[in-house]
């Protein structure tokens, strides 16, 4: 593959993105959620607020605070005092000594006094919050169940990862107006556990910038962990410490629980991953050039590890290999035709690849030591492909697909974000993406550098 | 005097009203998954860490359950969204089935996680 120079954007893009990092404060000082649960050894309600609050204040935690009660009927459901919840810091548990009426429906909690947390770390009190629900009880839990996998299945998946082992995109542009699309749908729920539709489209306008890439189909993935034996170890312990006699006996299995654990962070890889799957590719998008496509590939996917040991960042990555195989769809529009395009289409007949790659993501978070840099993002992805039978290839002289050819095809993406202020709700700092290669099915060479202001919203 | 020495230690050992109330919620807290899925994260990235000598256990970073799976605190991607499943799958190997049909999404809020988690357990015998 020849080299070529790069091309360096003229007009510089600004890009949006937003991620939802967080249950973000809301400084309402109220109650969000209520969960009242009634079952046979299960008498408890939980309480998610709109802000964190002060967890060590005695005042959340003293005789009288909470009262509870169901209803209609207006039974006192005698309530313990409130108790934090591990890793919350916006929800209290409260349990319950008495049981609702049988016609009860709804419960209902009140507090009176509740300490928060507001953004400046200043304690700040509310009185009298009140929250109900309904109470869940036996023949509610499935509806229950199905409304909570509702919630997860229709959570917005928001990608900053390259799909570059599937493909890749950039644009690039000088001294003219140029534009283009790159739109990933990853993950696409099937309703069949391990079963994921994807989408993908990378198409611009640019010289050299244009993969003519268009991929849709779904695949199947199953994985093996690295570190099995251990977490079964882990969930015997669990098992010991909750039947645990005396403190002692609890004490011995939660450090066995907490070395396991820490050998097991000290490991690089965390599995493996295996992809079965099917596609059709197409040339973005006139699809002149069509394909059917099976794929099999493995993944060794690493642990997220702390960035040099530190708590301000974070690397991972990715080591991917694979077989593509299959058939080309387009035929010569005339049997026989003696034209370039169409004795090309007439050679190609089959698909069959090797294909391996690796990905890279590195987050660097200051800790206030640097002045201006506030945060930074790096992720590369690399994908080498060799044909073994002849393909389609997109001329750039021509423009047309007017050859086949073999051998190998390397495809290589970068993207480095560099943050340098932020505030509550949103980031903002310029980006530099860098891509080289070609994508199936018309290998078009792209050979670019974009660069572009970052506004990113963080909640 | 060895009558007296077992009356103490048995008054010790008692626990007063409001302890039993807190070891309580602290035993529930225990069996509602939430430990599992700390523990299930921590296996996937170095960023999260658990502690269980203490009662409750103590997860840090201490807003675990209100973050998302790809906050920068925790650091998961969709491909090790499979991962932490997978270790979930181990640590609660009843609800193996259930723990599949959960998306592969890292966008997702680790709290909606856990609560269907513990409806899940809820609804087990």
């Amino acid at each position: 593959v020849a080299w070529k120079p790069l091309i360096f954007c003229g007009a510089c893009a600004l890009m949006v993105e937003a991620r939802a990092y967080a249950q973000a404060p809301t400084e309402e000082y109220a109650v969000r959620r209520v969960t009242a649960v009634f079952l046979q050894q299960h008498t408890f309600v939980d309480v998610d607020f709109t802000d964190p609050l002060e967890l060590d204040d005695e005042a959340i935690y003293r005789e009288g605070n909470v009262t509870l009660e169901s209803l209609p009927s207006a039974t006192d459901l005698r309530p313990g005092k409130p108790a934090r919840l591990p890793g919350r810091r916006m929800s209290l548990r409260v349990m319950y000594a008495a049981h609702p009426a049988d016609s009860d429906d709804t419960l209902r909690i009140c507090f009176a006094e509740i300490v928060f947390r507001d953004p400046a770390g200043k304690p700040r009190s509310a009185a009298k919050l009140c929250g109900g629900a309904t109470i869940l009880r036996a023949d509610g839990i499935v509806a229950a169940i199905a409304d909570q996998v509702k919630t997860l299945t229709e959570t917005p998946a928001i990608s900053t990862e390259l799909p570059v082992f599937a493909s890749g995109f950039l644009v690039a542009a000088e001294g003219e107006t140029e534009g283009g699309t790159d739109l990933h749908l990853n993950g696409l729920d099937l309703g069949l556990p391990g079963l994921h539709a994807f989408l993908h489209l990378r198409k611009s306008s640019a010289e050299e910038g244009d993969p003519r890439n268009f991929e849709a189909g779904a695949s199947y993935r199953a994985t093996v962990l690295r570190d099995t034996d251990r977490l079964e170890s882990i969930r015997a312990q669990l098992q010991m410490l909750r039947r645990a006699p005396t403190p002692e006996a609890r004490l011995a299995a939660s450090q066995s629980i907490d070395e396991t654990m820490k050998a097991i962070q000290r490991q690089l890889l965390a599995g493996y991953l295996f992809d079965v799957g099917g596609r059709l590719e197409g040339q973005a998008t006139n699809f002149n050039v069509t394909n059917a496509v099976a794929e099999v590939s493995t993944h060794l996917q690493s642990r997220t590890k702390s960035l040099f040991g530190a708590r301000r960042g974070f690397w991972r990555f990715r080591v991917s290999a694979g077989v593509e195989a299959g058939g080309t769809l387009r035929e010569p529009d005339e049997p026989g035709a003696t034209d370039s395009v169409s004795q090309a289409l007439e050679r190609a007949d089959w698909i069959a690849r090797l294909k391996a790659g690796a990905t890279l993501t590195l987050l660097y978070v200051n800790d206030g030591s640097a002045r201006f840099l506030r945060r930074l993002e790096f992720e590369a992805g690399v994908v080498h492909r060799g044909l073994l039978v002849e393909e389609v290839r997109f001329d750039d002289v021509t423009q047309t697909n007017n050859t086949t050819d073999t051998g190998h095809r390397p495809y290589a993406q970068a993207d480095l974000k560099a943050y340098f202020f932020e505030t509550a709700g949103a980031r903002y700092g310029a980006k530099i993406s860098y891509a080289y290669g070609s994508l199936p099915p018309v290998y078009s060479k792209v050979s670019s550098v974009q660069f572009g202001f970052l506004f990113e919203r963080t909640r | 005097m060895a009558r007296h020495r077992k009356k103490r230690q048995k008054r010790a050992a008692t626990p007063t009203g409001l302890m039993r109330e807190m070891l309580a919620a602290a035993e529930s807290a225990a069996h509602d998954g939430s430990l599992e899925i700390a523990l299930a994260i921590a296996a996937t990235t170095d960023r999260v860490t658990v502690d269980t000598t203490t009662t409750p256990f103590e997860a840090r970073p201490d807003n675990l359950f209100e973050l998302t799976f790809n906050d920068e605190h925790v650091g998961l991607s969709n491909d090790q969204m499979a991962i932490f499943k997978a270790n979930l799958g181990v640590l609660l190997p009843a609800l193996k089935r259930d723990i599949a049909a959960i998306p592969e999404n890292a966008n997702l809020l680790i709290g909606d996680v856990a609560r269907l988690v513990m409806l899940l357990l809820l609804r087990e015998p």
